[in-house]
């Protein structure tokens, strides 16, 4: 399952962090999960806590919030927010001549820690 | 009694590090080298903003940068499984000749089995497992540098683990994603799959000669391409039959320059 290493690669993040800033514990993680990231939420949800044990992550609350595609024109310029992730295509012009902006990361937004 | 230390002065609650493992316990002293125990700070917010694949990103622009400097030019080669990868490398190989700079790096979760074949035709090739994992990712090729795939002007192909979902999302450096789609897969995975699709610099549709055999519409599956991917060039090929293998073999050569 694609997701575990995501969340592995999660935990090595985090553990980076709680070096730095000096935490030994995570109460609440916030992630935004883009549409075409190839994150997926439930997937994530249910090997969190099995892939996190034993890491400053044990026991985290974890809130995930879905982040929209975005795409820029390249012929006309505007942006658009397609509804089904997989038309891209540009909203005004119907071009699929268009970028990428958002909906590809999976980032860490937040952090509450101790 | 605290298991790590052996202490049984027990006082307040608290959990920390101990030998990169979360501890609770409860105990009165400092730890080896582990500092006061931190239980008492109140817990404080961290914006981070950081994306979970940045390190793989980083690694993925070194790898840029190496190819970049030596004259190499990378293709990653991704698909579902059973779409003809290794079929076609091994036709590949065989066309180009041992004397042609190609290397070639392939991806399976278990076994040697591509590797074997593609050594078979008298390829330079390394077979690289990543175990439970669905892709490579940019430190898996990193650790090949300089090693296998050596510091000269040369073509590296990377023959991904098959999958359409997560080799797309994991930048190995490469020069440019190749996208295989079989005649016996349906015609429109490439908008279900639209990540892959929409990254590819090339759109190869393989086993073209089963088409007579099978209720599969080109027409309609370079629709659902161009459908998330105007610029790419669409290839139609068999590698059993060598039909449309010219333009692939000169496609693989203007490569380089």
């Amino acid at each position: 399952m694609h997701e575990v290493s995501l969340v592995s690669a999660l935990v090595d993040q985090v553990e980076e962090l709680a070096r730095v800033q000096h935490f030994d514990r995570v109460l609440t993680i916030w992630l935004s999960v883009g549409a075409l990231s190839g994150a997926e939420p439930s997937c994530i949800d249910f090997c969190f806590s099995e892939v996190t044990r034993s890491s400053v992550l044990e026991g985290a609350q974890l809130v995930m919030q879905r982040e929209d595609v975005e795409l820029a024109c390249r012929g006309c310029a505007e942006l658009s927010c397609p509804s089904d992730p997989a038309a891209l295509f540009c909203g005004t012009c119907h071009s699929t001549d268009v970028d990428i902006r958002k909906g590809q990361d999976f980032r860490i937004a937040e952090l509450e820690v101790e | 009694m605290c298991r790590d230390c052996g202490c049984d002065q027990a006082s307040q609650e608290h959990a920390h590090w101990v030998n990169g493992r979360m501890v609770r316990h409860t105990h009165a002293h400092d730890h080896e080298g582990g500092g006061s125990p931190r239980a008492t700070d109140a817990p404080r917010r961290l914006v981070v903003g950081r994306s979970v694949l940045a390190k793989n990103a980083a690694i993925a622009a070194q790898n840029r940068m190496w190819f970049a400097s030596h004259g190499i030019h990378v293709l990653n080669l991704i698909s579902a499984p059973g779409s003809g990868k290794t079929l076609l490398l091994e036709k590949t190989v065989a066309r180009l000749g041992r004397n042609s700079r190609v290397v070639i790096l392939t991806g399976d979760q278990e076994e040697e089995f591509d590797a074997q074949r593609l050594r078979a035709v008298g390829a330079d090739v390394r077979q690289l497992n990543t175990g439970s994992s669905c892709h490579l990712d940019a430190s898996r090729i990193a650790r090949e540098l300089g090693e296998f795939v050596k510091p000269v002007p040369q073509l590296l192909i990377i023959e991904n683990v098959g999958n359409l979902v997560c080799p797309a999302a994991f930048d190995l450096g490469e020069t440019m994603k190749v996208a295989l789609l079989s005649t016996t897969e349906g015609e429109d995975k490439p908008s279900k799959y639209p990540l892959l699709f929409h990254e590819a610099g090339l759109v190869v549709l393989t086993k073209m000669d089963l088409v007579p055999h099978l209720d599969w519409n080109v027409d309609l599956c370079e629709g659902h391409i161009r459908r998330v991917n105007t610029a790419a060039p669409i290839l139609r090929l068999s590698a059993r039959t060598g039909e449309g293998l010219k333009p692939w073999l000169a496609f693989l050569q203007a490569g380089p320059s």
